[in-house]
């Protein structure tokens, strides 16, 4: 009889309403949001807004409007947002580094040039340079 | 009849739509998004500083690239693929910056070393300049000590040697004038009206000779003179014969004539009146005048 073609038809309507059901299934990410949250912090604290403050600020953006997805439920958007936030917040922190390091690192040659230059002029005084620590 | 056939096109487009599916995994190229990671991802490997000092974040960068390809592989999913690749290329990023800063933070630490080298360098060379300085002045104080000890021992020498001539010429019986010490040889040394050294003047002679052959640095002036008895030209004569007398009698016993000038006066300069016997005696005399330690000799 024709009982089994039935089937299939009534089964292939039920896999296409399941995968649009998959959609509304996704959970909140609020454990990925308290991440990126935290890691904009760690940027903040470790200086990144006076040396990575555009950096920093396009993480901020990111998180408030992750923030805005989960009120309007668009869980998939929100997370995304808040993996961009937390990556942006980790290198506005890393970019701090390097660039605090890089500053520490060019003030020492200049401090060098010119304890070489004193003491080379004048070998009686060759008073010391503080040391950025 | 048309049961069969909606099945059939039904049938028909499900094997289309599996057929669909699997032809687009291996047509479907790339996501732009990931291809700039990979690229980031290729160089910052290649990049012996990085993968040296950042090697952490650059396996937390290849995870993510890895996860990218595995949704676009998926679902080819352009706006997961987007993110997904954001986030591949960040990590990229952030291994780049954490490699930058660790670099720095290494020539800091040579830096450090380096200050110190600088440092100690001019230290030594501080040290030795002061050394030498040290040793220099040493060597001029000594210097100084030394020819302090020679001027010393020189002036004591040149007092001690003053103080014997002093007295030797006590013994002479010389007088302190203001010329300087003057030893008087008197009328009686000579023969009247003549010129010749009598032998009781040797002895003033020996003594004269001994002093001046011991203080080679003093001179003498032996200067001649006569009472007003007789003319002028013949007293001239008579003390000029006498002056001479004592200097070839001084030379005799050994005093160089360098030491020894001698001058005639005559008459002039007497020392007493002339008007009577005694005083006339005392003016016919020989003076012999001393030098300072320098050789000079005042003349009149």
């Amino acid at each position: 009889m024709n009982r089994p073609i039935h089937s299939f038809a009534a089964f292939a309507t039920l896999a296409g309403s399941l995968s649009l059901a998959a959609c509304s299934s996704v959970p909140p990410p609020t454990e990925q949001l308290a991440v990126s949250r935290a890691a904009v912090d760690s940027a903040q604290s470790a200086g990144a807004g006076e040396f990575a403050a555009a950096d920093l600020a396009q993480a901020r953006q990111k998180l408030e409007r992750a923030q805005a997805a989960m009120r309007s439920e668009d869980y998939v958007v929100a997370r995304r947002l808040a993996e961009e936030a937390a990556v942006d917040a980790q290198f506005a922190q890393a970019r701090a580094g390097s660039a605090r390091a890089r500053a520490a690192a060019a003030q020492v040659d200049e401090s060098i040039r010119a304890l070489r230059t004193e003491t080379e002029r004048a070998p009686t005084a060759a008073p010391a340079p503080t040391t950025p620590r | 009849m048309n049961n069969t056939k909606f099945v059939q096109v039904i049938v028909a487009a499900a094997a289309f739509a599996t057929l669909g599916l699997t032809a687009c995994q291996s047509v479907v190229p790339e996501h732009s998004a990931l291809a700039e990671a990979r690229a980031a991802l290729n160089t910052a490997t290649s990049d012996p500083n990085v993968a040296r000092t950042a090697a952490v974040e650059l396996q937390q960068a290849r995870e993510a690239l890895a996860r990218a390809d595995a949704a676009w592989a998926r679902d080819q999913n352009i706006d997961e693929a987007r993110n997904l690749g954001y986030i591949a290329r960040q990590r990229v990023a952030v291994a780049n910056e954490v490699a930058a800063r660790k670099l720095a933070e290494e020539r800091v630490q040579k830096a450090d070393a380096e200050r110190e080298r600088v440092r100690a360098e001019a230290r030594t060379r501080e040290a030795q300049v002061a050394q030498q300085s040290a040793a220099t002045a040493q060597q001029q104080a000594a210097q100084a000590q030394s020819q302090a000890q020679v001027a010393r021992a020189q002036a004591d020498s040149e007092s001690e040697r003053a103080r014997r001539l002093a007295a030797e010429l006590q013994q002479l019986e010389a007088k302190q004038t203001a010329r300087g010490m003057v030893v008087t040889l008197g009328d009686v040394l000579f023969d009247t009206g003549q010129a010749e050294l009598r032998s009781g003047a040797m002895r003033s002679i020996e003594r004269l000779a001994t002093v001046l052959r011991e203080h080679k640095d003093r001179r003498v002036l032996i200067e001649g003179f006569t009472d007003s008895v007789g003319s002028d030209s013949s007293n001239l004569d008579l003390s000029d014969r006498r002056a001479n007398a004592v200097r070839g009698a001084l030379v005799a016993q050994g005093v160089s004539p360098n030491q020894i000038d001698a001058r005639a006066y005559g008459k002039a300069h007497p020392v007493a009146s002339n008007d009577n016997a005694a005083g006339r005696q005392a003016n016919r005399r020989v003076e012999i005048v001393f030098s300072d330690a320098s050789g000079r000799v005042v003349t009149r």
